[in-house]
């Protein structure tokens, strides 16, 4: 199916985008309003579920229907559910920006405590642009140890225990954050780094029978620190996240069969940037309106 | 990081040289045939190391040279093979 046809069209009518800038207001306001974090989580679903109903793309039930082979109803359903999570995160993200994470906290937990209260660092952790990425960073508060978190820029403003090492820049700044991991899983702390994204060195991986680009950054860290390599996934239920740690992984193939039993388990978890990676990799689209997850 | 200034003393028996060979052996398949100057440059507007190269780079020439660059060093964007050779000459002459 081509790429038009997923989007159905490259013309946008005038009634759509009159109504994609409508929720856009919507959501804005969400954002910016006093509401408590777990009311203006929950309005923000109901606005985003809306707005893919309405809209009908972002994702299309064509393009769920093509990464999860799921038959027209079930497509549909999945779309709505990913457009009410697209809507929570975009309503973390504006919360998130510049601020900390205390008004998330008491959203987040681990799916079990007692094993996540048992990780004891050096342990590389990494994720995908899966759920409720942005509040992970809440539950990893609760790790013992601290942690060096690889990413393309900042979004919250990092808690005592974290450090953020940018990725962003040329190949050699990329190098000096691969460096100082290193370095801080020889001084024994965490390293949080995505797997999946279209920045920096990668190797291609097979999700859900399509190629996918996975960075490289930790298996080179895994090699250079004999450390292991845990998966680490936020799910949003509800307007709660609970964050669940895989078992470890060895290399980008067991890891990329990680993100596709996620996937498989929870389809309405994939963000529009992970639908848009698989659908048409290599290039990870901004989504509507330009508006990035990343 | 990048600028070269007088050039300190180097351990006569250090192979600076050898850098360039192990950029040639660690650089993308495509170039390994063709010649590394110093003004050659290590990303994509010159071999093409991404950060991954650049790092196994660095631990080869660290372990090859038996030199440790400073844990807080870094590196500058658009960096030379010139300058890789200079950061290792400064590393093992702060060394002795």
């Amino acid at each position: 199916m081509s790429r038009r046809a997923l989007r159905g069209g490259d013309r946008e009518p005038v009634w759509r985008r009159a109504g994609r800038e409508l929720f856009d207001r919507f959501e804005r306001a969400v954002a910016s309003s006093s509401l408590s974090t777990p009311t203006s989580v929950a309005a923000a679903a109901a606005l985003g579920a809306a707005r893919a109903r309405l809209a009908g793309r972002w994702p299309a039930s064509a393009e769920i229907a093509a990464l999860f082979g799921t038959p027209p109803r079930a497509s549909r359903r999945i779309a709505v559910r990913i457009g009410a999570l697209e809507a929570k995160n975009r309503l973390t993200v504006r919360r998130l920006a510049g601020s900390s994470l205390a008004p998330f906290a008491s959203l987040v937990r681990w799916h079990d405590p007692r094993t996540t209260a048992a990780l004891r660092p050096p342990v590389i952790l990494v994720t995908a642009h899966f759920g409720a990425l942005h509040l992970l960073a809440a539950a990893l508060d609760q790790l013992a140890g601290s942690r060096l978190v690889l990413r393309w820029s900042p979004l919250h403003v990092p808690g005592p225990r974290e450090r953020i090492a940018s990725t962003s820049g040329g190949p050699e700044s990329r190098a000096n954050a691969l460096r100082e991991a290193i370095r801080e899983l020889r001084d024994g702390n965490f390293v949080l780094t995505l797997l999946d994204g279209e920045h920096g060195a990668g190797t291609v991986v097979t999700v859900l029978d399509r190629p996918a680009r996975f960075g490289s950054g930790a298996f080179l860290l895994a090699r250079y620190s004999k450390v292991p390599i845990l998966p680490v996934v936020a799910r949003w239920v509800g307007t709660r996240v609970v964050c669940e740690l895989g078992r470890p992984v060895s290399g980008a193939d067991e890891a990329a069969r990680w993100l596709e039993k996620e996937l498989r388990q929870d389809p309405a978890q994939a963000t529009l940037g992970l639908v848009r990676q698989l659908l048409f990799e290599p290039a990870l689209e901004s989504t509507e309106a330009g508006f990035s997850l990343r | 990081m990048s600028e070269v200034c007088a050039t300190p003393p180097t351990r006569p028996d250090l192979p600076i040289g050898r850098i360039h060979d192990l950029v040639r052996i660690h650089a993308p398949s495509y170039w390994r045939s063709r010649p590394v100057f110093d003004h050659t440059r290590l990303d994509d507007s010159g071999i093409g190391f991404d950060s991954v190269g650049l790092v196994e780079l660095l631990v080869a020439c660290e372990s090859e040279l038996g030199v440790a660059l400073p844990v807080d060093l870094r590196l500058d964007d658009g960096m030379t093979v010139g300058q890789l050779v200079e950061l290792f000459r400064r590393a093992a002459a702060a060394r002795e």
